[in-house]
């Protein structure tokens, strides 16, 4: 038996791991937290200086409550973004400090199902704000135009903004799904763990 | 001192990932339960980093943390059964086997290893890993007289079992 026994374990001790190291979850973790630092520098510049844009047009020409009411819901939806972005930022993870602390994955997990929202949910009430925004302000701005071109505008905005909007939200949805589903279902399991 | 933890826990970590790994794989039989319970056991070998404490061997102590992991993740897994379907007592003592495409004696010894009692599981897959009986007791916690018995047990039940696979 002796024999056999050092044979099994030879055996036995050739077999090899294939597991993932903890430390390419953090690396994921904050390869996605850069990712997203970077669309949040694009949203900095982005939504004030179309508000600016917006709201510079009601000095040089005398607009109605339509324009202002109009851009005031666009300026809503943008603000509603921004500040949802920037609730759901997290800090660098440092394996050090964070992934024993049971306060920090939970709160990294509510972060991320956040993440998720802000696609699944609040795109599709800023779409709904804009393509409102948009048509109103339109009634102002297009005032002086001939009424098909008008009709085509509102149409547009109407019809093509919030397709194309809602096709950019699905595709975004698989990729958050793709890509945040792994780490919340990895972080889960640490908080178990701990 | 950050760096430093960092770099104990991966030498650490590339020294006993493939053990570790082992004793899950022992303990569980499929692969899948198997890595989840090797990342539970790695995270708590991190989290404990600190209170390691040199009048120990680090392999016994490694050990120790892998085996209580595995232990508590089965008691965990009892615990929701429970609150679940009940299933049958010997299909819920015994692990689910994966395939395996392997030498066929690694897969018979798999096999008979799934058939064992939880604590058996362990002790075997640590006398395969080359521990001594004495290694064996510090790890579970039996006295060696205890490990000499279940290992005498365990080796004729296996002999047996190969002796009439062959």
């Amino acid at each position: 038996m002796n024999d056999d026994l050092r044979d099994l374990q030879e055996l036995w001790q050739g077999q090899e791991s294939h597991t993932k190291d903890v430390s390419e979850m953090i690396q994921s973790l904050n390869a996605f937290e850069a990712k997203l630092k970077k669309e949040k520098r694009r949203l900095q510049v982005l939504f004030p200086g179309t508000m600016l844009f917006l709201l510079a047009l009601t000095f040089l020409f005398p607009m109605s409550i339509y324009y202002l009411i109009g851009i005031g819901l666009i300026g809503i939806a943008m603000m509603m973004i921004l500040l949802l972005v920037y609730r759901n930022s997290y800090p660098n993870v440092s394996p050090d400090q964070d992934l024993s602390n049971k306060e920090f994955l939970q709160d990294t997990i509510d972060k991320l199902k956040g993440r998720k929202l802000i696609t699944s949910r609040y795109m599709y009430i800023y779409t709904f704000l804009l393509v409102l925004g948009i048509n109103l302000a339109y009634v102002e701005v297009l005032q002086e135009a001939g009424m098909i071109f008008r009709i085509f505008s509102h149409g547009f905005v109407t019809v093509i903004l919030p397709i194309a909007n809602i096709i950019a939200i699905r595709k975004r949805e698989g990729k958050n799904n793709k890509e945040l589903d792994p780490l919340i279902d990895q972080l889960e399991r640490l908080k178990l763990a701990e | 001192m950050n760096l430093y933890r960092e770099e104990q826990f991966r030498e650490l970590y590339e020294a006993y990932k493939d053990k570790v790994f082992r004793l899950c794989l022992g303990f569980l039989a499929n692969e899948a339960q198997a890595d989840d319970l090797f990342q539970d056991i790695m995270l708590k070998i991190w989290n404990k980093l600190d209170s390691f404490r040199e009048e120990s061997q680090i392999g016994t102590w490694v050990y120790r943390i892998a085996t209580n992991t595995a232990l508590q993740s089965i008691h965990k897994q009892k615990k929701a059964k429970e609150t679940s379907a009940p299933l049958p007592a010997e299909m819920a003592e015994i692990p689910q086997t994966s395939v395996d495409e392997g030498d066929p004696r690694l897969t018979m010894l798999k096999k008979q290893m799934a058939t064992l009692k939880e604590i058996d599981r362990l002790i075997l897959s640590l006398l395969l890993e080359g521990c001594s009986y004495q290694e064996i007791a510090e790890i579970t916690g039996l006295s060696m007289s205890n490990v000499g018995v279940k290992i005498k047990r365990i080796k004729e039940r296996l002999r047996k079992k190969l002796t009439h696979h062959e």
